[in-house]
């Protein structure tokens, strides 16, 4: 496989890091085209893969840290402990600082790129691209029904390729694929089963053969605004060719279903509403979400599509694309989609976001000179305090509350110890301020998704960290144990509770 | 609509395991240390006792979706907690503490043997015998108040579930024992005063 190059090729201030043959000689080429989307990053460029997780020299740093931790704890137990919880004090104030005024950038509004409907109608067919939509689907009975909702999509159908994307050994989905209407834009494209077995391979896979210009993706639950592609299109001429990329907004259609899925919707709102703007106005990389991104074909190639062994090749991909000279901007345009209303299936997806978000960040940061300019100052800020902070903040968090509950209900001097003046008035700016910006946030989103239903649920958000930090404790301990499982989140429980209540109430 | 038939053969083995765990942890619970407990405060734990367990023996409509690093992660928590509360609080000597302990224990066991998802069903039970560790609700008539509420509770939850239907309850794997039985012979020991 003479294809891919071994050193990124930098034209233009843009970086490629994967020449990929011609769709159409892929498409011949069978045997290519799997390698390619198992292993094409991780050959070419594979210091941008997460196919090993540390370099030899994080490796090295991490067992220094983790000695020096261990001897400072074991010779000088109150120092070692003043001097982690003050570093660590730091990294709270410095994350809800990060937070905060990225919330303001992005609530000030104007970063999001707004397409009106009669825009979107407006531009003629023949100016339209040939358009990609990638749907992985994996253990889905209903794609009749997948289908159905795709069908609303207002584009051309001779310049559309929806490819469905399904596993070789998913037999539950290709029966009902096969009961499927044939139609002439709709494909079913059947993936291998190697290994690695996730979504971001099946996507490689459906992607490498489409010779369309742009490219989508949505999950199987997914329902999206109908004239989604057309807004994008728009929007990406709007912003010229140095945007590879627009995300369109993620919202829930059962997002009144009970208090998680309350809380899940107050977490997207501000997400997408707030937080990815406010990173496009501070030109920091932004994080993709896992559908709903509108691509540029030509970039995606070039930039190696995504990593197969990343659990957030998403947010991955939105850093690669940032690296390799790309911008990536925020579409008004909303995609619904189920939010997951069962806290142990809530438990699993977060905790692969947030190893994904680690495993990221630890990707990105093997050349931290390279990267640094690649990414600029705030990049790197946004790197280390978004995309790491988020996570490993999060599981420090039970650790502070049981210190905390134990301070309360023991006045233990020995806790007492750990917090000289200094760090305990920081600690407490934290636990006051932070906790109370963070409930404001909360409260904010609501007005601003024009919800007041979701006002109880903003002021009970705490509950909801107590499970972001299991999902961020559970992250950390499989970063260790099983760095590239994919822990598939169920989907459909919206439906199947529905019918369960419904069952009952008969009966 | 009539309810399936439910396969009684099939399903009585996996009811008895589920019940000898809760009757393990009721043990476990009664072996922590406490003064000498107030006839209302056993009127609360038993109410807690029936309305556990008929929380976990009626019918519910949830996914199947387990997470065992969940259950690990929550399960230590339970049993750091009842160790602190043990130790720090001197559950022999105060109430409140023993039932603090106890009720952490019984949770962090559950959570390890029977899952997140069985433990959480049964976790409304749980203010029960916290309330009966309150002194101020030890009182005969207090206990009778909270042991007909539990009753009331469960009588109503099992007239509106129905019994657990099959393919509800997992099979417990005996392996998931060992960690909760040594963990909780430790914090039982350390409260009761056993020092190494």
């Amino acid at each position: 496989m003479g294809v891919v190059l071994v050193t990124p090729d930098v034209t233009q201030n843009r970086t490629r890091f994967l020449s990929v043959p011609p769709a159409s000689v892929l498409a011949e080429d069978h045997d290519q085209l799997v390698e390619l989307s198992c292993h094409g990053l991780a050959t070419a460029a594979p210091a941008y893969s997460a196919r090993s997780v540390l370099v030899r020299w994080q490796g090295v740093v991490l067992a220094v840290l983790t000695a020096g931790l261990l001897a400072g704890l074991l010779l000088s137990p109150r120092t070692a402990g003043v001097v982690v919880i003050a570093l660590v004090v730091l990294a709270y104030i410095a994350a809800l600082g990060y937070r905060l005024a990225l919330f303001r950038l992005g609530a000030r509004g104007g970063r999001t790129v707004m397409v009106s409907d009669e825009e979107a109608r407006s531009v003629p067919d023949d100016q339209l691209p040939t358009y990609t939509v990638l749907v992985p689907v994996f253990h889905e009975p209903l794609l009749g029904e997948l289908v159905e909702r795709l069908e609303r999509l207002d584009y051309p159908r001779h310049l559309l390729d929806v490819r469905l994307l399904l596993e070789a050994d998913d037999t539950e989905t290709a029966d009902a694929a096969r009961r499927i209407t044939p139609r002439e834009h709709v494909r079913v494209v059947t993936v291998p089963s190697l290994d690695p077995r996730t979504k971001p391979k099946a996507c490689n896979y459906g992607f490498l053969t489409a010779e369309s210009a742009m490219c989508t993706i949505y999950d199987a639950e997914d329902d999206p605004d109908s004239l989604q592609l057309r807004r994008a299109v728009v929007a990406m001429r709007r912003l010229g060719p140095s945007y590879a990329c627009v995300q369109a907004r993620l919202g829930f259609y059962n997002s009144a279903q009970n208090m998680l899925t309350r809380w899940f919707t107050l977490d997207y709102g501000s997400w997408f509403t707030n937080m990815l703007p406010g990173l496009v106005a501070l030109g920091a990389p932004v994080p993709l979400g896992g559908t709903s991104n509108h691509f540029r074909s030509d970039v995606l190639r070039d930039v190696g599509a995504w990593d197969p062994w990343n659990v957030t090749e998403d947010a991955d991909l939105g850093l690669r694309l940032h690296r390799a000279g790309y911008r990536v901007g925020v579409l008004g345009s909303t995609t619904l989609e189920e939010a997951n209303p069962d806290a142990i299936n809530w438990v699993r997806q977060r905790s692969r976001w947030y190893k994904g978000y680690i495993q990221t960040f630890l990707v990105h940061v093997r050349s931290p000179r390279l990267v640094t300019s690649q990414l600029g100052a705030r990049g790197v800020a946004g790197l280390v305090v978004f995309i790491a902070g988020t996570p490993l903040l999060s599981a420090l968090n039970g650790f502070f509350w049981a210190l905390t509950a134990m301070w309360f209900t023991s006045h233990d001097p020995a806790i007492a110890a750990l917090f000289p003046p200094v760090v305990y008035y920081l600690g407490m700016v934290c636990l006051v301020l932070g906790n109370l910006s963070v409930l404001y946030m909360g409260v904010f989103t609501a007005r601003q998704l024009e919800r007041p239903d979701l006002l109880p649920a903003a002021l009970l958000m705490p509950l909801y960290w107590g499970l972001m930090w299991l999902a961020a404790l559970k992250a950390v301990i499989q970063l260790v144990t099983a760095p590239s499982y994919w822990e598939k989140t169920t989907h459909g429980l919206h439906r199947q509770q529905t019918t369960a209540a419904e069952a009952g109430g008969a009966s | 609509m009539t309810p399936p038939p439910v396969a009684l053969p099939a399903l009585r083995p996996l009811v008895l395991q589920h019940a000898l765990v809760l009757g393990a942890c009721a043990c476990l619970w009664a072996a922590m240390p406490r003064p000498a407990a107030s006839p209302g405060s056993w009127m609360w734990n038993i109410g807690g006792l029936a309305l556990a367990t008929t929380l976990v023996f009626t019918r519910r409509h949830q996914p199947h979706i387990d997470d065992r690093d969940l259950d690990r992660i929550l399960g230590c928590g339970g049993l750091l907690t009842a160790a602190w509360a043990a130790l720090q609080w001197d559950a022999g000597e105060h109430p409140f503490a023993a039932g603090a302990a106890a009720t952490s224990l019984v949770l962090g066991c559950l959570f390890w043997v029977l899952g997140t998802r069985e433990s959480c069903w049964a976790l409304p039970a749980a203010p029960a015998p916290l309330l009966g560790a309150v002194p101020a609700l030890g009182s005969v008539p207090a206990g009778a108040v909270g042991l007909a509420a539990c009753l009331l509770g469960a009588v109503v939850m099992a007239a509106r579930r129905g019994p657990v239907p099959p393919g509800q309850l997992d099979r417990v794997d005996p392996r998931r024992l060992v960690v909760p039985a040594v963990a909780a012979s430790l914090v039982l020991l350390a409260a009761w005063g056993w020092s190494w």
